[in-house]
């Protein structure tokens, strides 16, 4: 899949507005540039960044300046490879340190992940999208990594599920009636049974290898949730058995 | 300098705009209302409101409702990779390398992990009589010169804390057990920039230690120069020292300590 298909279909379950004609141009290139930059692509010359965004070599070599002079991209060699630069980690702490909820969580994930050696992930919500916050990874030699800082919809991670287990009949004909129109009767009656499952005591949703609780509040509701991600070599029903405690352990902690 | 010559030649006013209104948001100043963001970055409303919703559509700022902004998640997707790839001992390791061409010593790399210093690279030296050391090796943060290096940059009430936690007693051969002496060391590494330690952990054994810094200021890490007393003289221990300092500063910057310039609005 080609980085710009990626790139859309990243923010396609992003809350944020669509660009507008009121939008600076220039820096939705120079975010273009920024966002070609990821797992599998950690360095890059001028002459891919450009091929890759389509932005016209010149254009790209003065945004290229402009993002490495304020430390958004780094080029450590002049004139060779650019990759990011630490300003995005600066900004991300500033994001974790404002969450009191990530403030609350986080000595609490890292016991469960020095527990339980897997990775901890907490979630939160943002209308009908959830956003992986912040994860305290296994150390062991193969990990599940999620990435952090991507929006979903609440139906489609455990986390969401965990979260759509609290909501009241109203609220979750209301979810699926915006969220999930485009789905078969079929679809719909078996995510609604799955969600009545987790609407048990156990409040555990099991989606994709990954376990989940919802964190609730006073009223009930949940805003967030805890989960864990095992990789499936690893999964067997003590450690799935041991894994639930912890978690409904952790987020009966974190809960109002 | 002509690098920075020609990047500020070609630089591009919006985007140093971005970095401008990105930066100032920090734990004590979370959101901003528009005006604010206008004001502190001496940009004109209307521009900054214009800038504002492009970074919104791309998910680098958020807005809270109240007509106020905070910095979006897009910040912590790129953070994320760039956490991935930011591999302390595979940037530790070429340096250590590099190291070693000038000094045939033992070049050790430990990490933090909360109370303890571990190996996380090991460089052995060739010369016939050497100090060994393994990968994984871990001792208490206040053993040796790599421990208190990385000590002396917690705070004070943390170290205190840790003492009053820690088992201080005799880890290798000569541990320092007495925190008098603990203090009087970190005092010396603050003010220094590094420190030595002679047959502390193995009894033959002389280390010159410097800290290494991340991208947040904190002492993440030491990089240890190591060899036997045999071969002390001021010359090898100045040496080691200025090596240690030197592996440990471009390291340093290698994750990112150097201080991020935020270009003028």
């Amino acid at each position: 899949m080609s980085l710009a298909k990626t790139a859309t279909r990243r923010r396609k379950a992003s809350p944020a507005k669509k660009v507008s004609s009121a939008g600076v141009r220039v820096i939705d290139r120079a975010v273009d540039i920024l966002e070609c930059f990821d797992e599998t692509h950690e360095k890059a010359t001028l002459q891919e960044l450009s091929d890759r965004t389509r932005i016209h070599k010149a254009t790209a070599l003065r945004l290229l300046a402009t993002l490495v002079n304020a430390g958004i991209l780094d080029q450590p060699n002049a004139s060779g490879t650019y990759e990011l630069g630490f300003f995005a980690l600066k900004c991300a702490d500033t994001i974790l340190a404002a969450s009191d909820l990530r403030q609350r969580a986080a000595p609490i994930m890292r016991q469960l992940r020095d527990e339980l050696d897997e990775t901890i992930v907490l979630s939160v919500r943002n209308g009908n999208l959830i956003l992986n916050l912040d994860k305290f990874l296994s150390r062991q030699g193969i990990i599940e990594a999620p990435t952090i800082g991507i929006y979903t919809a609440l139906h489609d991670s455990s986390a969401g599920l965990a979260v759509l287990s609290t909501f009241s009949r109203k609220e979750l004909d209301a979810y699926m009636e915006a969220c999930c129109a485009h789905m078969t009767a079929a679809e719909t009656q078996a995510l609604r049974d799955s969600i009545a499952k987790i609407a048990t005591p156990a409040k555990t949703a099991i989606h994709n290898r990954t376990l989940a609780v919802p964190i609730v509040d006073g009223d009930g509701g949940a805003q967030a949730a805890l989960s864990i991600q095992i990789p499936s070599g690893r999964i067997e029903p003590d450690l799935v058995e041991r894994c639930l405690k912890g978690l409904r352990r952790a987020a009966r902690k974190l809960s109002a | 300098m002509k690098d920075d010559a020609n990047r500020e030649r070609y630089s591009v006013e919006a985007v140093q705009r971005v970095a401008s209104i990105c930066a100032l948001f920090s734990a004590q100043r979370p959101s901003l209302p528009l005006r604010e963001i206008a004001r502190l970055t001496a940009i004109p409303v209307r521009t900054a409101a214009k800038i504002v919703n492009t970074l919104e559509a791309r998910e680098l700022l958020s807005s809270s409702g109240r007509n106020e902004w905070s910095l979006g998640p897009n910040w912590l997707r790129i953070a994320d990779y760039k956490r991935n790839r930011t591999n302390m001992r595979e940037a530790a390791t070429s340096i250590l390398y590099a190291l070693r061409e000038q000094l045939n010593e033992t070049f050790i790399f430990g990490v933090r992990d909360g109370d303890r210093r571990i190996i996380a690279e090991c460089l052995i030296s060739t010369q016939p009589i050497r100090r060994v050391s393994k990968v994984g090796d871990e001792i208490p943060l206040h053993v040796g010169s790599s421990g208190r290096s990385i000590l002396a940059g917690l705070s004070d009430a943390e170290i205190s804390e840790y003492l009053s936690r820690a088992k201080l007693i005799n880890y290798g051969y000569d541990t320092m057990t007495d925190p008098k002496r603990i203090w009087a060391d970190i005092r010396k590494a603050r003010a220094n920039g590094y420190l030595t330690s002679m047959a502390e952990i193995t009894k033959e054994s002389f280390s010159s230690s410097a800290a290494v810094r991340s991208y947040r200021g904190e002492v993440v890490a030491a990089l240890t120069i190591t060899f036997p007393l045999s071969r002390l003289t001021d010359d090898l221990k100045s040496q080691s020292i200025r090596l240690a300092v030197e592996g440990a500063q471009r390291l340093s910057r290698r994750l990112g300590h150097a201080p991020v310039p935020t270009p003028s609005a």
